[in-house]
């Protein structure tokens, strides 16, 4: 997997989020042995406006560490990230807390990222107080109002309590409220229903596709749970261990995973029908993933799965795999991918969009 | 030949400043030797307090219990803390969802494990050291021997929990409660650990009671199902049946709500609307009537029973059970 490139990026005016070669490391033990965490490594995706994006993958894949570095919180190592025509990186302090009201982003623990001290409304209204709309306190009132009804939550019994006194769900409606509440363009949503029950996770997805209906928002939605990616996402990106593996429609990487490690994550999911035997999810036996995450202080070498993977050889040590097109618009990093190789071969020269001319679909 | 585990009209209420709160309000259930039952429903269902009140765990003070235990025809409700003891482990043995808080992370792995082997098998250090390596190793723990001398903190989640089934499998018991054992995991991790719970039941013929809000964990890896709904069981079947042919509306929700990996991408799920009731002032007649899409006048009057389905070993609780075309037309 381990795959770098940039080939499955789509022309650069279109985008309204694109980060390209995007590195994360974290210093680990003395400085002066210089070790570091290679949280992400020369990750590139881009989102268009209106899309969703999901960004899948297991605890410690970097997931998470890539949506806070687009919000450039840390900032990231190297890389560039372009936000609304805007190169975040190089922004100063300033200059980038103004790009920040369109940029929101709601987290995994609903009760523990909303301030336990302070009413709802209060919290709600926070950003707006923060920002100095228009309106003043009337103002203020109607537009958390507003926004505590869009996300069904009843503004005169909800306002005045606290954080505790809600459900896990109702908390994320809240958390959901206080992004939307400034009218931001992007939302980056991580890991935003692993917390809840099946049965509020399906009210909080619901709420997300209504919300991106009525706010016109592009959406990042970074989770470990494939089924839950994909009802959500246009498109999806596999990480793994800080590397992308394999991008492509939703609806295309469900039925035709090019990656092994796609494979393993499709078939991981508990299919809740008796006589799917565990381990066939998607219509076939694939084999489930033995072995531990490799730590990402010392990353295998080449591709970065080859340690787990079933079909790894010697190359996959070697050389690092880049992102190629195996399909329409589908993208994968691998030597040796699932079920495409013949036509792979067959399609020899093809046109790249990204407008960089003719190009190998091999290369 | 009496069950192993036969649970009758169990009773678990905490007194709480609002009034009783009744987690667990009457639930009746059965578990053979070697036979693998699954307890779903949603946050604040009782399923994690019936596993409690089963195993005995709950604290003396404040709680209101009722009903009986009987676990190979002996009621552990009865027992002391003392007789409990030489039960817990030995006979039947609990893994927790979260591993971390459930292993003590200022002692080494092995001594959690041999703990209990030096104190129901009674074996000697060696002995017990041995015995502990083989159930690391058979959980599937890489070097045993060194992870026998590791914390907690130096393994990964999973590990953590494949400690912690470790040390429940370490004096055979012949029943393991899991209560939510992967709700922490990944999904990759899930599937390891529920194929290692579901081997390891298989090999030394042990029952299971695997507790999980997911449907999609039990389908495939139980005999049987109860479905729990605001302390009551609502609806138990084999769990083949259960799918095939639900009566009980909110199994059928349940299950809905479930995302698919097989459906387009944006197909609007079908969530339950609100919220389950309040357990100090539960409604009268069905407790899930508020929610229910199906529900009728008669539905908030009265308590449905649980009742037989056609199918042996099938029973629900409900009026207007779904697949009946006779009482929908009604």
């Amino acid at each position: 997997m381990a795959g770098s490139g940039t080939a499955h990026l789509r022309a650069e005016g279109d985008a309204l989020l694109r980060v390209e070669h995007l590195v994360v490391e974290f210093p680990v033990g003395p400085a002066r042995r210089g070790r570091v965490v290679h949280a992400v490594s020369d990750v590139s995706f881009d989102v268009l406006p209106g899309e969703t994006l999901g960004l899948v993958g297991e605890s410690g894949c970097g997931k998470s560490t890539t949506g806070r570095a687009i919000m450039q919180l840390p900032r990231p190592t190297a890389g560039s990230v372009r936000f609304d025509g805007e190169e975040l990186t190089h922004l100063s302090g300033e200059v980038l807390r103004r790009v920040r009201p369109r940029m929101q982003m709601i987290f995994q623990d609903p009760i523990s990222s909303l301030n336990p001290r302070r009413p709802v409304g209060d919290i709600v209204a926070e950003p707006l107080r923060v920002w100095g709309s228009d309106g003043g306190d009337a103002g203020r009132e109607a537009a958390v109002r507003q926004v505590l009804d869009d996300v069904g939550l009843d503004y005169d019994s909800a306002a005045g309590r606290r954080p505790h006194e809600f459900s896990g769900g109702q908390c994320q409606r809240i958390s959901i409220a206080r992004a939307l509440v400034l009218n931001p363009k992007l939302l980056i949503c991580d890991e935003p229903v692993s917390a809840l029950d099946v049965s509020v996770q399906a009210q909080i997805l619901n709420l997300l596709e209504d919300m991106k209906a009525r706010y016109g928002l592009t959406v990042l939605f970074i989770a470990h749970d494939l089924a839950v990616v994909k009802n959500v996402s246009d498109r999806i990106a596999v990480m793994y261990l800080g590397k992308l593996c394999e991008v492509a429609p939703s609806d295309e990487l469900y039925r035709a995973p090019a990656h092994p490690y796609t494979a393993v994550l499709l078939a991981s999911i508990p299919a809740p029908d008796p006589d799917v035997r565990p381990g066939m999810a998607g219509g076939a036996a694939r084999a489930a993933l033995s072995g531990e995450l490799p730590s990402p202080v010392d990353p295998p070498s080449g591709c970065r799965f080859r340690t787990r993977c079933p079909r790894a050889e010697e190359r996959c040590a070697a050389e690092e795999p880049v992102l190629r097109e195996v399909g329409d618009d589908h993208w994968v990093a691998c030597h040796f991918p699932l079920g495409h190789t013949a036509r792979l071969a067959a399609s020899g020269m093809r046109w790249d969009p990204g407008g960089v001319g003719p190009r190998r679909a091999d290369d | 030949m009496t069950p192993l585990l036969e649970v009758v009209d169990l009773v678990t209420h905490f007194v709480t400043e609002r009034g009783l709160a009744r987690a667990v309000d009457g639930v009746s259930l059965t578990v053979e030797r070697g036979r693998t039952l699954g307890i779903v429903g949603e946050s604040g269902s009782g399923k994690t307090v019936l596993a409690r009140s089963i195993m005995g765990l709950l604290p003396r003070a404040g709680v209101r219990r009722g009903g009986k235990v009987l676990f190979e025809g002996q009621d552990l409700l009865g027992l002391s803390d003392r007789d409990l003891r030489d039960i817990w482990g030995a006979e039947i043995a609990m893994v927790f969802q979260d591993p971390m808080t459930s292993l003590n992370p200022v002692v080494r792995i092995g001594r959690q494990i041999t703990e209990s082997l030096r104190h129901h098998l009674q074996l000697g250090k060696a002995a017990a050291r041995a015995r502990a390596i083989d159930l690391l190793a058979s959980v599937g723990i890489p070097e045993p021997a060194r992870r026998f001398d590791q914390y907690p903190h130096e393994l990964s989640g999973g590990m953590r929990q494949r400690v912690t089934i470790a040390i429940a499998l370490a004096c055979g018991p012949k029943l393991l409660l899991a209560d939510e054992p992967t709700t922490a995991l990944d999904v990759t991790v899930q599937s390891q650990i529920l194929d290692l719970l579901q081997a390891q039941q298989r090999e030394r013929s042990m029952a299971m009671i695997l507790v999980t809000h997911d449907l999609g964990v039990v389908a495939g890896r139980t005999d049987e199902i109860a479905v729990m709904y605001a302390g009551k069981v609502v609806e138990r079947a084999p769990t083949h049946t259960l799918f095939t042919e639900m009566r009980m509306p909110y199994t059928e929700s349940l299950l809905a709500s479930i995302p698919r990996i097989e459906q387009p991408s944006h197909t609007r799920l079908r969530a339950i609307t609100g919220r389950p009731p309040d357990l100090v002032h539960p409604p009268t007649g069905c407790r899930f009537a508020a929610r229910c899409p199906y529900a009728q006048p008669r539905c908030v009057e009265e308590e449905p029973p649980l009742m037989p389905a056609p199918t042996p070993g099938h029973h629900y609780a409900c009026w207007y059970p779904v697949g009946d075309p006779a009482v929908r037309a009604g």
